[in-house]
């Protein structure tokens, strides 16, 4: 026998983590090599050692006698709002979901001026309060989800809905910014040079790096909305490009 | 073995009798996996305490069709836990001690007083264990301790599948090498032959 199987092949067949496809190879090769046997016995012997050290370690700790029901009985039977938990947890999902969709309408009402603006010349950065509007209804709708209480919240196919729409959402509002960030880089310019034509020219340049990241954010943001979808890690990637979208509204409404 | 969604239907629908003999049922195994991830027994008693009560205070939020019951307070046990795994280096950090450019953070894990004062977890393989970074002891006392699969291991600790796996092998790996490092190079010799 040439070669023999990796540690990382062994570990993972004590572990169960490899393919049908992968044990049945495996299989084949550790029916014929008696020192891939010998090799695999060692990995279960060290597996059967952690897992019964760690039994016995655990089994022989206990809490003091103060760790009791009595000592948590104020905050589990002194809840006086359990009732209203009970009612914001069964209507946070719609609230949440409410909150997403009139966030978009209120997004894609603002979406033909982003467009203009992104065509038109550059004037001193502005910003429509509906986009930041929108933003706000956008964080509302992920903020419940970022913290640990998955399993209490919608079916994954809600989840999807809900996602989808957010994301529809913050590259609506995306392009709001573009046109915003466009226009302070112009005026940036034109502050420091003096030349209007320059600062429109570079202003109508710097579109094409705005879009490139604009395309990224949004592509790479689905992929990865895709793949995580639910996970808390998913909303605070939504919880971000929130906050980044909200910062330049908002610093643009003030400004 | 007591009837786990008929007691949180119960408690539910307000007795409290169901909400003490949750409690009970899985007062001890919560401690314990509190211990395992923190190392400390205070630290263990607050945090199991804490999951307790946020469970039983929450249980309307408890949806059995999505995950067992121990599941979910395992959940929110390692939630517990790495908060308090977090404050606890926040208040080991010497702020001092980083300016002066020492190598920076205090040692996270416990000191001496704890091999003294908890002798009866000091195996070998526990302190092999508490030796590994907190995402690897989470997954290596999910799997052999709790025995969870690798699915609930993923909500638990809210990462895919594949970390899950990923996390359990690297942590098996990474206790070998700790347990037996002469039998690894034995066995790397024995393979060059």
């Amino acid at each position: 026998m040439n070669s023999h199987l990796t540690d990382e092949e062994l570990i993972g067949n004590i572990h169960r983590t490899l393919t049908d496809a992968q044990r049945e190879v495996m299989d084949r090769h550790l029916t014929a090599c008696p020192q891939c046997r010998a090799r695999l016995s060692d990995h279960e012997a060290m597996q059967q050692r952690i897992r019964h050290s760690l039994l016995a370690d655990m089994r022989g700790v206990q809490p003091s006698p103060a760790m009791s029901f009595a000592a948590i009985t104020p905050r589990v039977k002194g809840d006086k709002y359990r009732t209203f938990r009970q009612l914001s947890g069964q209507l946070f999902p719609i609230t949440a979901a409410s909150a997403a969709l009139i966030g978009l309408a209120i997004a894609l009402v603002d979406l033909p001026e982003s467009v203009i603006r992104l065509f038109a010349k550059p004037e001193p950065a502005s910003a429509s309060s509906l986009s930041a509007l929108a933003c706000v209804l956008f964080s509302v709708a992920t903020v419940g989800n970022y913290h640990e209480r998955r399993f209490n919240q919608l079916r994954s196919s809600l989840y999807g809905l809900l996602a989808f729409i957010i994301w529809l959402g913050t590259a609506v509002v995306g392009l709001q910014v573009i046109a915003i960030v466009r226009e302070a880089l112009s005026w940036l310019v034109f502050l420091v040079s003096g030349k209007l034509q320059l600062a429109f020219a570079l202003g109508n340049w710097a579109l094409i790096p705005l879009g490139l990241v604009w395309i990224a954010v949004v592509i790479g943001g689905a992929e990865y909305q895709y793949r995580r979808g639910g996970q808390r890690i998913s909303w605070k990637l939504f919880a971000w490009i929130i906050a980044v979208e909200l910062f330049i509204l908002i610093f643009a409404l003030l400004a | 073995m007591p009837d786990i969604d008929a007691l949180v239907q119960r408690w539910r629908d307000g007795d409290e009798r169901a909400a003490e003999i949750l409690y009970n049922h899985f007062r001890d195994s919560t401690f314990r996996l509190a211990y395992g991830l923190l190392g400390d027994l205070n630290d263990a008693e607050e945090a199991a305490q804490d999951a307790l009560a946020y469970a039983l205070v929450n249980i309307h939020r408890y949806d059995r069709r999505r995950a067992s019951f121990s599941t979910w307070l395992h959940t929110i046990t390692v939630c517990r836990c790495r908060d308090r795994y977090r404050r606890n280096r926040l208040k080991k950090f010497s702020l001092t001690a980083w300016i002066g450019g020492d190598e920076g953070l205090s040692d996270p894990h416990p000191g001496p007083e704890h091999h003294a004062i908890h002798a009866e977890t000091s195996s070998q393989v526990w302190e092999a264990v508490q030796g590994l970074s907190l995402p690897l002891r989470e997954a290596i006392l999910l799997r052999y301790w709790s025995g969870h699969t690798f699915r609930e291991m993923a909500d638990i600790l809210d990462c895919p599948v594949p970390t899950a796996q990923s996390r359990v092998r690297l942590a098996y790996q990474r206790l070998r090498a700790t347990l037996a490092p002469t039998e690894l190079v034995h066995l790397e010799e024995e393979e060059s032959r």
